[in-house]
Formats: C-alpha cells, structure tokens, sequence
C-alpha cells in the first residue's frame, strides 16, 4: 500500500482531537508516520533539532497546527518558526486548523506566509484526504 | 448682550472712569438681569483696580454664601476657590488682567465651606482709552450637571463591563465550546453502527443530530459576536444594485421556484458607505424572509428602492406576502428565536441578525404590515 505521504506533523493540546485524526489518517491511509505535539513549543524544539540537521529526515510534508493552546499558541509558533528562516522547510505546508469561526484569526492567517490554509474544526473526512493527497502530488 | 456690569459707585458714576454702558447701571439689576440670573443660577463679580474695590452681586452672594455684611476683596477672593484649583484660578485671574478672557469649569467653595463645580467667565474690563482697569466675569453652580455627568459616567462604565463580560461570554461559549462539538461530531462519524440493532441505531443518530444542531446554535452565535465587533473603519462604498445582484443570484433557483418577481429602483440612491457583507445580509434576509412568508394565493412580488429624506438614506422591502399581526407580534419581530408562523425553515434568526447589523452601523429599521396583505420594512442606513 502506498502512503500519499511519508511523514505529516499534528500541533494540538486537545488529545481527544488528536485521537480521531489519527484514526482517521491510518483508516484511510493518508500518511505513514505522524509526529505530534501538545503545545507550539514543543514542536517548535523539535524543528530546530531536525532543521539544522542538514539532512531532509524527519520534516514533514504537512502540518496541522492548532492556535489555542498553553505554553506556546499556534501564533507564536509561527513566528518563532518564521525567524529561523528555515530553506528546507519550502516543501512543507502548514494548515492551521482551528474551532475558531472569528474572521479576524482567519485574517490574521492570510497575513502569514508560511500557511497555506485555514481548516475549521470539525474537519471531515474528504476535506483531510483532499489536503494530504494534494501534498502527495507535489512531492512526487 | 453682556448683562452684568460693573457696579458701580455714585461717587464714579459723576466722572465716568470706567468703561461701562451708558445706561442707568442700576437699571441692570432690573427685571431681565434678575430673572436670567434666577434661571441660570449665575453670579456676577467684579474688581475694579482703580479703587482696589471688589463686588459680588445678589445671586453671587447667595451661591457663595456670605453673610450680609460680607465685604468682597480682591485677598479674600482666593478664599472661594477649592485648594486644588486655587492655582488655576490664581492663573486665570492674573492672566485675565493681561487682558486673556477666560471660560472653565473649576471647583469653588462657599463661605461656609461648601464645594461646588462651577463654570466660570471672566473678561478684563477696559476704559475709552483701551487700558485694563478692571476684572469682571460671572460663575455658575454647575454641581447638579457635574453630579448627572458623574452618574452617567457610572452607568456607562457599568454597561460597558457588562458588554465585556457578555463579548468574552460569547467568544468563549462561540470559540471553545465548539471544539467539543467538532470532536463529538468527529466521534460520530468515526462510529461504525454496523453492529448495532436498530434501538441502539435510533439513540445513536441522536447523538449526531445533537452534533450538527450544536453547531449550527453556535455558528448563530458566532455571526452575533462578529456584529459586536465591525466597525466604522471598514466601511466602503457600496452600489445597492451590485449587492442586490450578488444576493440575486445567490438565490436564482428559490426566485424562479417560487415564480417571485422583483421589483427594485436604486435611482435615488445609488450607493453608500456600509459593509457591503451586512447590505447583502439585509437583502437576502429580507427578500428570503418575504418568500418564505409568501400568500397561498398569489405569488410572491417584492419592491425593492432607495430613497433620501433629511438627508438620510432609506431602503425599503415591500412584499404582498402573508403579512404580520403586529399588534399581537410587533414588539417580537425582530427579536431572536422569535418565529410567528409556522414554517419549518423558521429560524427565528434574520431578522435578529439584521436589526443587530443595521444598528451597529448606527441606523434603524422599523416594520409596516398588514395581515394578509403586505409586509414593508424600511431601512434607515445612516445614522
């Protein structure tokens, strides 16, 4: 069986969440390794570990990223990711998905260069498939 | 006319060292003097500097207090000032001798001690020869308004934590009330249900309906809390008749279904500034609202214009619907979760939405209907 992608990335503090989409993703074979993360921080660590690391292992193809959570919100993980300046990090894209439905975050997420799209939660089935069978085609 | 005048003595009435009227002085304290005094609770003072002399007249000496043998003086002046204003008052005084007019609102204290808010007057009082020989001016009790303006400075204070707390209530129950419901709907559509018997089927499609009625409850709540928070600065010039079209198409197939014809004339009123997102919102609210409260009898026809008047322009939706009993409804029509007929699309939210979208934009919407006949509402757009 063949995995649209290798590796994708989920930022996320509610655990129940993170549990569907993880049932989901290995249901329908969408990806197959997942990193996730419970804060930005968290995840923000492990970039840097893995990015000066010269070699490609270990980046994701895609990353699904939260705003609300504690120690480091999604916000702050994008900025903190932005300073870095990253030049492997061209071929990974990042979605925040959000409950939020305030305009003004999804506004907000446009002004950011580093993402590609806004998903608000709950994501169904063919929304997520769309998203990593996307990514699978640009990386083949 | 500037009433109060310098008094002045008998003995300077024969040679005439001020610059004062040529009218009998003592007739300024007649009629018109006194009772715009009375009406306005004003005082008058004054000080000449050729004699080194200082008056206060009648009402003066009431709101101040002072015994009847009081003698004002330029000294004991300072003594009708509040310590924390006796600076300003002591600027305004000598810069008003220069020659500056002054108006302000400062804080006076009675001879017995009393602290009032007063506003106060004052102009340097010049002879024929355009020298400064003089400082005149009136003052008035304004506590009664400074006490009106504190309370209603409280009241708002008030309102406005209350608005706060009830925007933050509203973000919070919108924002993180519904991830419970993605993950509950989640949930719902990860279940297998192919085990289950057909009772336990039955119980568990409520769950999903709980799911998706929770969400749409929040998605109402959410475009309430969006409305709290536009505001003026983004507003554009909008064209009635590009966002009646946007909103037309945006419902072709109801239109033709329901064989609605429309009528609109923008000729009056071409455009204005607003959210064209709140215009289109208005729209398609009202002409939907008018097609689903449509006459069993007759298909539906709705006029849409623009108009001004004083100034202000109006938009009016006029249909030939089911009408509204608004002696019995009126007070509710626009008021959330309110439905009158019973019509299972009836939501009870547009024309919340809509009120809540017209208000925050400053203008009014009011409602003409007769039962069985027509609907009309009429939009005021600008404030």
């Amino acid at each position: 069986m063949k995995y649209p992608i290798e590796l994708a990335c989920i930022i996320d503090d509610d655990d129940m969440y993170i549990n569907l989409i993880t049932r989901i993703i290995d249901a329908k074979k969408l990806s197959k390794n997942l990193l996730i993360f419970s804060n930005g921080k968290e995840a923000l660590d492990y970039f840097i570990a893995a990015l000066e690391n010269i070699k490609n292992q270990g980046i994701p193809k895609v990353i699904l990223l939260d705003l609300n959570m504690p120690v480091m919100d999604g916000w702050q993980f994008l900025t903190e990711l932005a300073k870095h300046h990253f030049p492997n990090l061209k071929d990974t894209t990042i979605y925040i998905v959000s409950s939020s439905i305030n305009p003004a975050d999804l506004e907000r997420s446009k002004a950011i260069e580093l993402v590609s799209d806004f998903l608000i939660k709950p994501v169904n089935f063919e929304q997520l498939e769309r998203v990593f069978l996307e990514e699978g085609k640009t990386s083949a | 006319m500037d009433l109060i005048t310098f008094r002045k003595k008998r003995r300077n009435s024969i040679n005439k060292p001020l610059n004062l009227p040529t009218r009998d002085p003592f007739k300024m304290d007649d009629f018109y003097y006194q009772e715009i005094a009375n009406l306005t609770g004003a005082g008058g003072w004054s000080v000449d500097f050729q004699n080194r002399t200082s008056f206060f007249d009648i009402q003066a000496r009431r709101i101040l207090e002072v015994p009847q043998d009081f003698e004002p003086s330029l000294k004991e002046g300072y003594r009708f000032y509040a310590k924390e204003h006796l600076e300003l008052a002591t600027k305004l005084f000598y810069e008003c001798a220069q020659g500056k007019s002054f108006h302000e609102e400062i804080k006076m204290v009675t001879f017995t001690n009393k602290i009032f808010w007063a506003k106060a007057h004052g102009k340097p009082l010049l002879n024929d020869k355009n020298e400064i020989i003089g400082v005149r001016g009136v003052f008035q009790n304004i506590e009664a308004e400074k006490d009106r303006e504190k309370k209603l400075r409280q009241s708002l204070n008030i309102i406005e934590g209350h608005n706060r707390r009830l925007y933050n209530f509203a973000h919070i129950v919108s924002h993180n009330l519904r991830s419970h419901v993605s993950n509950l709907q989640l949930s719902t559509a990860l279940f297998d249900t192919e085990n289950l018997d057909n009772d336990q089927m039955d119980l568990f499609s409520n769950f999903k309906e709980i799911g998706q009625n929770l969400d749409i409850t929040l998605k109402h709540l959410n475009e309430i809390v969006t409305i709290q928070s536009a505001t003026n600065k983004d507003l554009k010039t909008v064209r009635f008749d590009r966002v009646y079209n946007t909103v037309k198409s945006s419902i072709k197939q109801i239109v033709l279904q329901s064989k609605t014809v429309i009528y609109t004339e923008f000729s009056e009123v071409e455009e204005i500034d607003y959210l064209d997102a709140y215009l289109e919102s208005v729209l398609l609210n009202l002409i939907t609202n008018s097609i689903k409260y449509k006459h069993p009898d007759r298909d539906p026809e709705i006029s849409i214009f623009t108009y001004e008047e004083e100034g202000k322009a109006f938009l009016a939706v006029k249909d030939n619907g089911l009408g509204i009993d608004l002696e019995k409804y009126g007070d509710q029509i626009f008021k959330m979760y309110k439905t009158f007929h019973h019509n299972k699309d009836a939501q009870g939210l547009g024309l919340f939405l809509v009120k809540s979208q017209v208000e925050s934009l400053g203008g009014k919407i009011s409602v003409e209907s007769k039962l069985g006949k027509f609907t009309k509402f009429t939009i005021q757009l600008t404030p």
